[in-house]
């Protein structure tokens, strides 16, 4: 795919007259790279289509809680599930989560794009992996004092103005590119999608009702997008005022629910 | 009670004369029912306190008299009972277990135009990659396998008349991007078909 930097601000040609390069990124189809994803990377006996109730735990005071050890263990998932029961008894959520990550899947850290994945959330232990979906495009297809420049000939004068400009091209590029990658699966909203999972004789199928649960990303690409930050501990997310703005945690402390 | 302009009361408090304010604010007090918005008139309540309870006030009466507007209800579910699930995925799955299935020795699909095999072609391109060809001396070495072959009195060996399309030919794709990109259902059976005939 490529997008044009908009003419209004940039005009259509660089300071020597050539036609002003386009921004690039490549992406491949989100349904087959899930299809595939689904037979053959995940086992059946790590995907949960159904919530996981039993990780109780006895606290000290005597009162029981639960762990939230995995995303299919959590309140989020159950919701979803029981809402999909009202209108599907058969019918499961297969939930998404996206990711837009410079060092994951980019050994060479390549400078012309970001590598766009996603991770199938039902799915548990070796079987929860990303999935690559394709280059994001993270980088312009200038340096940034080279659009300043183009945009100081243009007459933008004020640099805060300039700045917002380039940073506002460089977030529609990457929303627009995510848009086009998940666009296919929107089809599905409203009847559900048949999908398989794993092969051989442990093959299960089902009817599955797609959401797109989670983003993660780095400090730079949840500032670029979202607005928010987090560098440290004293740095509040810019939305919700919180300081702990990863609330389901399933890396190294669980979250105990009071 | 007079109908009290909630906003007036408002810019009482950012009058540029406090005691042109205060004045008003006094005015106010006198035509303000403090029984009917709830508040105790014996005590000396901002305009900020009085226009709050004015809100509440026309809220509450609203609501009695029936003229609160209802709530937008939560939308119902919007799948349909008759639309049945989609088979694409389970297609895609159709398609990509043919694929990873395919005997590399099958001619029907292996093979290339003018019946080059994909074998020699994959030979070739590892052995340049091993040898660091450039596209000369890779031209050079077609050539000599053709003279060799005439030499020896041995049929016609299928291959590229030049290096630069065995690279090429590696990259080949079983299907475009485009035409991924725009896949159908229909399609994907249909190249379903395609693989298995």
């Amino acid at each position: 795919m490529e997008l044009t930097l908009p003419d209004q601000f940039f005009g259509t040609t660089d300071s020597n007259g050539n036609p002003l390069r386009s921004i690039s990124a490549v992406y491949m189809d989100i349904r087959e790279r899930l299809a595939e994803a689904l037979l053959f990377d995940v086992d059946p006996k790590d995907f949960h289509a159904q919530p996981i109730k039993d990780d109780i735990v006895n606290l000290d005071d005597g009162t029981q809680s639960r762990v939230y050890r995995k995303f299919v263990s959590g309140r989020y998932f159950e919701q979803l599930s029981d809402g999909i029961k009202q209108f599907d008894k058969d019918g499961i959520a297969l939930c998404l989560i996206f990711g837009l990550d410079e060092t994951t899947l980019n050994k060479t850290r390549s400078r012309t794009g970001s590598p766009f994945i996603m991770f199938v959330a039902n799915a548990t232990g070796e079987s929860f992996r990303p999935i690559f979906l394709g280059y994001a495009p993270l980088i312009m297809p200038y340096p940034d004092e080279v659009l300043h420049e183009i945009l100081t000939r243009r007459g933008c004068k004020f640099v805060d103005h300039r700045t917002w400009i380039i940073d506002t091209v460089k977030r529609q590029a990457v929303l627009r590119y995510i848009e086009l990658v998940i666009e296919p699966l929107y089809q599905y909203e409203q009847c559900g999608v048949d999908v398989k999972i794993g092969t051989g004789s442990n093959q299960k199928q089902y009817r599955a009702y797609i959401h797109v649960s989670g983003f993660s990303s780095d400090t730079k690409q949840s500032d670029q997008f979202g607005g928010t930050c987090h560098n440290s501990k004293y740095c509040k997310c810019r939305i919700c005022m919180e300081l702990n703005m990863s609330r389901f945690c399933s890396a190294n402390y669980p979250v105990h629910e009071v | 009670m007079e109908d009290i302009d909630v906003d007036g009361v408002d810019n009482i408090m950012y009058a540029s004369n406090f005691e042109d304010a205060d004045e008003e604010l006094r005015s106010m007090r006198q035509i303000v029912d403090f029984e009917r918005i709830q508040l105790d008139a014996g005590l000396r309540y901002s305009a900020i306190e009085i226009r709050e309870a004015i809100a509440k006030m026309n809220a509450r009466e609203e609501c009695e008299s029936g003229q609160q507007e209802q709530d937008i209800p939560a939308p119902e579910p919007t799948r349909m009972n008759a639309v049945d699930a989609s088979t694409d995925i389970v297609l895609f799955q159709k398609l990509a277990m043919e694929k990873y299935t395919i005997s590399s020795d099958d001619p029907k699909v292996f093979n290339m135009r003018y019946n080059v095999k994909w074998q020699d072609i994959l030979s070739l391109q590892k052995f340049s990659l091993e040898a660091n060809l450039t596209e000369a001396l890779g031209n050079s070495l077609l050539e000599m396998i053709s003279e060799m072959t005439v030499r020896n009195g041995l049929s016609h060996i299928p291959l590229p008349e030049s290096w630069r399309t065995i690279p090429k030919a590696v990259g080949r794709k079983l299907k475009s991007s485009a035409v991924v990109s725009s896949l159908t259902s229909d399609d994907v059976s249909h190249r379903i078909d395609l693989f298995s005939s």
